[in-house]
């Protein structure tokens, strides 16, 4: 039995002939089900409760990836399938899926290509995409066996997906959502000798100013005596120690065969 | 679609990053940055030019071209280029050194047998039982 999150925003008139044109191709694929709609009033949380209650075994997340981001730290949770059908933008977590816009979106939904997805987890929290900390020089501590240090100010980044952050794009083929690590991006100035600035050939082919650090994790934590803001799938969060781990496959997610992994 | 294994990715220090601890990786490595502690990696090696190791290296196939203080144990191959500085021993089954790499320390390489030689021709096993006599 299906679940369909419908976010607050797809309400809007403009969202009402696409909305239309889905439910109805959800009814002919025979996939249909109940429609539970994020408001002030009911969170995320509370509409998975009740799609557990009811025996529902796949919830359909109605939304962009905002929408996504919001139910992602709750999910874990719950032994559940989920699934996306992308309106509005942005949707690039839809599309890393295979997942196309609108009502192509149910077709990959009926096909049910299930994959065991990893989350990484920083404190309490639960993140799909990326964490960025910018702007540090503190040792980073990673796996509990050894230190990373830059030593110059540099910026430090853990992908769980390739997506780019603010600022950083990761190099290819270095992030991948079903391997059960984290990578940790640690990005430092060039130095200068001589007057000179150094150039590094980046992995691209383009020439970088930037040296790029990139280390295969499981878990890192990182303190400082202030406290010290981070991004977490474009969230700030606050605090003075951050522990990040990878949670393998704790995501079971509908995905689509243009999938990007 | 083929699932990526698990920690096999490929590891990168750069120049100006220090890493102190035992670090352990599956996939490759690369060093152009700074070491305190032990590596040891399944997979191939690369030390920079730039890159200072005070450290223990062990890893399948190994090229350096920066500066090491510690023992090198190489499964296969081991590449020493004009621009590396060993200081300590270094065991590989392959060795090559070029001209104007520097190395301090005991060398082993070739083939370790797994158990005790046994004398191959007679000569030999008659030394062996003059010398138990």
């Amino acid at each position: 039995m299906y679940t369909y999150l419908y976010d607050s925003f797809v309400s809007e008139p403009r969202y009402t002939k696409i909305l239309g044109n889905i439910e109805t191709r959800i009814t002919d694929l025979g996939i249909q089900g109940r429609i539970d709609r994020v408001s002030v009033f009911k969170n995320p949380k509370e509409i998975l409760n009740e799609a557990i209650r009811r025996g529902s075994k796949t919830v359909v997340i109605v939304g962009n990836d905002d929408t996504v981001r919001k139910t992602i730290e709750v999910i874990p949770n719950f032994d559940l399938t989920f699934a996306i059908i992308p309106i509005g933008s942005p949707n690039k977590i839809a599309k890393y899926l295979g997942i196309q816009e609108g009502e192509l979106a149910c077709d990959a939904l009926s096909a049910r290509i299930i994959e065991k997805i990893d989350l990484g987890k920083v404190n309490k929290k639960y993140f799909f995409s990326n964490i960025v900390i910018p702007q540090t020089s503190v040792s980073v501590e990673c796996n509990d066996k050894f230190n990373i240090t830059p030593e110059d100010v540099g910026s430090v980044y853990v992908h769980n997906l390739p997506f780019p952050s603010e600022s950083f794009e990761p190099p290819e083929n270095t992030s991948h959502p079903c391997d059960g690590i984290l990578n940790l991006y640690i990005t430092t100035p060039p130095s200068s000798t001589f007057g000179k600035v150094k150039w590094l050939l980046g992995r691209s082919g383009k020439i970088s100013k930037e040296r790029v650090s990139i280390v295969p994790i499981k878990k890192m934590s990182i303190k400082a005596d202030n406290p010290f803001t981070i991004s977490v799938d474009n969230a700030k969060i606050e605090g003075s120690e951050f522990v990040v781990e990878v949670v393998p496959g704790i995501l079971k997610m509908i995905t689509g065969k243009d999938r990007q992994f | 679609m083929f699932k990526k294994d698990e920690a096999g990715g490929e590891t990168i220090i750069a120049f100006g990053v220090r890493v102190e601890g035992d670090f352990t990786s599956k996939g490759r490595v690369i060093i152009d940055g700074e070491v305190l502690g032990n590596i040891k990696t399944d997979d191939d090696i690369h030390i920079g030019e730039q890159a200072r190791i005070v450290a223990n290296v062990h890893a399948r196939n190994a090229i350096i071209a920066g500066e090491i203080k510690g023992n090198v144990r190489i499964k296969d191959r081991l590449d020493m280029v004009s621009t590396a500085r060993v200081k300590g021993d270094v065991t590989a089954n392959i060795l090559a050194i070029e001209a104007g790499a520097a190395l301090n320390g005991k060398c082993s390489v070739g083939e370790i047998p797994s158990e005790k030689m046994k004398p191959t021709t007679k000569i030999e096993s008659e030394e062996k039982k003059e010398t138990t006599d």
